[in-house]
């Protein structure tokens, strides 16, 4: 938050939506798991109304509302409305250097708060590298936090989270390879490929992971892989009224193979955070899709 | 006249996105065999079949006696020469494990199906490609030693067209993994037929290793794909396929 501050003091070009705006949005979020014998599948559904406030000069406030609208074989706390997402950001662009940064305080996503700073360097039209870095501890209003077994509930230490990787754009194809790795959350060292076929509004990827907390989560597999599915929701380009009234722009689906909920996990810091839209609006790969 | 025009228009929609045919694993193919047709770029099926007990491995038991059951699947085509797809055939259990308890289907075994298309079809060449169905799991090392849909194949595909009409004949060999599905080895294809006055009808003779299959598949209003046939001639099966183009 003191870093937030002093960047007041900083210059912004303000590339981001217009100053004052406020976006008011809902979307979906779907989680399903497979691990008993008691139905095909465990469900849970939740409405995510959300909004953003773009303050100017890349300064936005976000927040998002969990409704839950589903919940079938789900943690009986997940029946909770809830907020989920309140934060703060600010992006920095130093253009001729190439560096972009942003950074975000608050509430997160995944029940974390804390700080996230993320940095992206686009080295050229088909190369750029990025990093992330959190400070983050638990967050969840109304939950035992103490007798609940589903996660390192420990509110006493912040983790430290830190990701760094590249990312390849092969612009004929609309074709993008990313290799990431570091430190995720519950403590657990990773690293991640991913190959993602981008179209015109959806993207399809498949990913491998490997990473070495297992143990604690009772499996025997410290490798997994999946795929993803982000779909753009329309409409796909963006208004420029004071307030906007919209679906979210996204609908996120991941199989994991040998998700245990807790391996490779990454907290959320947008209300709208996928694996289609970069972190920052930059003119590289996905970054030139007109949505 | 312009009920002509809106039925000339219809009738181009759904010609619009080559879409062949369903298998129960998602990707393109025959009834129960594969090809070497691929879908166009960017098409996205999702899609559910109902599996006769005929049709799927031996392991589909319960309390001693195969079940009919069904496949979900999603697969996709990001590139002309591959296709990939997730599904999973729901299998039957007693509830929790408890043999007290109720039959229903509270799992599935899951798979993952590739196929790359290394020749594309032209005037004299048949498209050939290999694939597999299951081919990533942890098999007999892992805790649900399941890979029961595993097999790899090599297909060709070659069509002719006279007067509109669209004749098709493809060949396989086709090896499964486990012994139970066996019976599916070898040398295996079929011939199919598109009539010229409405080619998203298509009819399939196929053999499959074991039996003789026969069955029709139709492309509805540019999204949706039915396939229905006989599996040896006796066991009625049936498909639908949402087709959406992502390109």
């Amino acid at each position: 938050m003191v870093l937030l501050c002093l960047l007041t003091l900083m210059p912004g070009k303000g590339r981001a939506q217009e100053a004052g705006q406020v976006e008011l949005f809902c979307g979906a979020e779907l989680s399903y798991a497979d691990i008993n014998y008691l139905r095909l599948y465990d469900v849970l559904i939740n409405m995510t109304p959300s909004v953003k406030w773009h303050l100017g000069k890349d300064w936005q406030v976000a927040g998002q509302v969990f409704l839950p609208l589903i919940n079938d074989g789900y943690p009986e706390r997940n029946d909770m409305i809830r907020l989920n997402m309140a934060n703060i950001s600010k992006e920095l662009h130093f253009d001729e250097a190439k560096q972009h940064f942003k950074m975000t305080a608050g509430l997160f996503g995944m029940e974390r708060y804390g700080a996230d700073l993320r940095w992206m360097y686009p080295i050229n039209s088909w190369l750029m590298v990025h990093a992330r870095l959190g400070l983050v501890n638990h967050w969840a209003l109304g939950f035992d936090l103490h007798d609940n077994t589903e996660s390192e509930f420990d509110t006493g230490h912040w983790s430290k989270f830190g990701v760094a990787g590249a990312s390849v754009w092969l612009n004929p194809w609309a074709t993008e390879f990313r290799v990431s790795g570091g430190r995720y959350m519950n403590g657990d060292n990773g690293l991640e490929g991913e190959i993602i076929r981008h179209f015109n509004h959806c993207s399809v990827s498949i990913f491998a992971q490997i990473h070495e907390r297992y143990q604690s989560t009772g499996g025997s597999n410290n490798k997994s892989g999946g795929f993803r599915v982000v779909m753009m929701i329309p409409p796909y380009k963006k208004s420029h009224e004071k307030v906007v009234f919209r679906p979210a722009t996204n609908f996120r689906l991941t199989y994991n193979a040998q998700s245990d909920g807790y391996s490779m996990k990454k907290y959320n810091t947008d209300p709208e955070e996928n694996e289609r839209t970069l972190p920052m609006r930059l003119p590289w790969g996905t970054g030139n899709f007109n949505e | 006249m312009t009920m002509r025009r809106l039925y000339i228009l219809f009738l181009i929609s759904l010609l619009t996105i080559a879409v062949r045919a369903q298998q129960a694993t998602g990707l393109n193919g025959l009834i129960h065999v594969p090809t070497a047709d691929m879908d166009t770029v960017g098409l996205a099926r999702i899609g559910a079949q109902f599996l006769p007990h005929e049709m799927v491995p031996d392991k589909f038991t319960l309390d001693g006696e195969k079940y009919n059951t069904a496949s979900n699947y999603l697969s996709i085509t990001p590139f002309r020469w591959i296709e990939i797809g997730y599904g999973y055939t729901l299998m039957k259990f007693h509830k929790n494990l408890n043999p007290k308890r109720q039959t229903g289907f509270y799992a599935k075994d899951r798979y993952f199906s590739a196929k790359i298309q290394f020749i594309q079809e032209d005037q004299w060449w048949p498209s050939l490609a290999v694939g597999g169905n299951d081919v990533w799991g942890t098999g007999d090392s892992g805790e649900s030693k399941s890979n029961y849909y595993r097999n790899y194949f090599v297909a060709a595909s070659k069509h002719i067209d006279y007067n509109g009409h669209l004749f098709g004949g493809h060949v396989a060999y086709r090896d499964w993994y486990r012994d139970y599905n066996h019976r599916w080895n070898g040398v295996v294809g079929g011939f199919t037929y598109q009539p010229s006055f409405y080619q998203p009808l298509r009819a399939i003779v196929e053999w499959d290793g074991n039996g003789v299959n026969c069955g029709v598949d139709c492309r509805l209003y540019r999204y949706f794909l039915l396939q229905c046939g006989l599996f040896e001639g006796k066991a009625f099966t049936c498909g639908l396929c949402f087709c959406i183009q992502l390109l």
